[in-house]
């Protein structure tokens, strides 16, 4: 009885899931899901030596500063912490080589060149894509905090700030997030042609020692 | 199931019957509430994809599978948490949604002990119970809730209303 019993739930519950199935197998033919891998992005810029930072870490090279501020010179982003500060470098921290980044991932060395470059050409932006908690905690001066959550209605304003032609650095916390590449996907889509993802993410740029930025 | 009979189960709960039937009404709102989430919504869909490939369970460059995980998995929720809500086949149902939490805690488990830096996607972009981030709050909320379906499996459907007796 128990055996029988057992069995037309065993039944039951294998049609509820090739029902499911069909359902689902259903809506994937119906709704576009977009799960293509990034093209790659143009090849950066030449590197140029980078310029000796200022005592306070180096300025930022951020969309506030850079559409904001027509100045030249531009100033980081006013927040809670105005004041970059380096981070302490750690040694232990191995850079991913970069041989082993997947398509359109740069180094942390190449971002910090980009970084210093934006320095004088404003036009570079680098995008944090981790919650705002993580962001107030420390971000690259200037970042501009965009996740995916916000392009589910409408682009969300904060792309007002970039221009198309600019060249764009993502991050998140480092190898093991996606955020970042998720983010990089949609500004492709969005029009965007030199987006980055920075494959180390900030847990990386902090331990080479590169500047912080806390609060808002 | 006559009227009648519909109001007379439910008049005639045992205490355990009560507790089954708290869980079946619990357990399948919530799975509603986090398919939907996934299923509908601007985005929704892509989203919960992404969360899918975040877990890496699935190989990033199989997208076929993620493709299906991230559609077929919300619909079976779908379909056990109606058939629970109607008192269809709720053990089935109840074991239906068992298996799949045994999945999330196992993914969810995984993804803390490898450090993913990633968002649960169990209820879409919402996190009702936890943190956004995945951490153990979801492990805990996914045990809850597979205790409630275990509870709604295990239970045989004659312990739960009195008998009733022939007037």
């Amino acid at each position: 009885m128990t055996n029988a019993r057992s069995g037309k739930i065993l039944i039951q519950v294998a049609v509820i899931i090739v029902v499911g199935t069909v359902l689902g197998v259903a809506d994937a033919y119906i709704r576009h899901i977009d799960l293509t891998p990034r093209k790659a992005p143009p090849p950066l810029p030449p590197v140029t030596a980078p310029e000796p930072e200022s005592p306070t870490g180096g300025a930022a090279t951020t969309t506030e500063s850079s559409t904001l501020n027509t100045a030249p010179t531009p100033e980081p982003a006013v927040t809670s912490d105005p004041t970059p500060t380096a981070a302490t470098p750690n040694a232990s921290f191995t850079p991913t080589p970069k041989e082993k980044l997947p398509v359109g991932h740069i180094t942390i060395e190449e971002a910090f060149s980009l970084y210093q470059r934006g320095l004088t050409d404003l036009n570079t932006f680098f995008v944090d894509s981790r919650k705002l908690e993580d962001y107030t905690k420390g971000h690259v001066p200037g970042a501009i905090r965009i996740d995916t959550s916000m392009f589910q209605i409408k682009e969300p304003d904060e792309l007002g700030l970039i221009p198309r032609t600019g060249y764009v650095v993502v991050y998140c916390n480092g190898g093991h997030c996606d955020e970042s590449e998720n983010v990089a996907k949609r500004l492709d889509g969005s029009g965007y042609q030199f987006v980055y993802v920075l494959h180390d993410g900030l847990p990386g740029w902090q331990s080479m020692g590169h500047p912080v930025q806390t609060g808002e | 199931m006559s009227n009648t009979n519909f109001i007379t189960r439910w008049s005639n709960l045992t205490p355990l019957g009560v507790l089954v039937t708290r869980c079946e009404v619990g357990v399948a709102a919530l799975f509603l509430f986090a398919a939907y989430h996934k299923l509908w919504g601007e985005g929704a869909a892509q989203n919960f994809s992404d969360s899918v490939r975040a877990f890496k369970v699935i190989p990033a460059d199989f997208s076929f599978g993620v493709r299906m995980a991230t559609s077929v998995t919300p619909w079976v929720e779908v379909v056990a948490a109606v058939l629970l809500l109607l008192g269809v086949w709720a053990r089935a149902a109840a074991t239906v949604m068992a298996i799949l939490l045994v999945a999330f805690i196992a993914m969810i488990t995984n993804a803390i002990l490898q450090q993913y830096d990633l968002e649960c996607g169990c209820f879409g972009d919402l996190s009702p119970f936890c943190p956004k981030k995945v951490g153990w709050c979801n492990v805990v909320q996914n045990v809850v809730l597979l205790t409630m379906s275990l509870i709604i499996a295990l239970t045989p459907r004659s312990k739960l209303a009195r008998t009733v007796q022939p007037v």
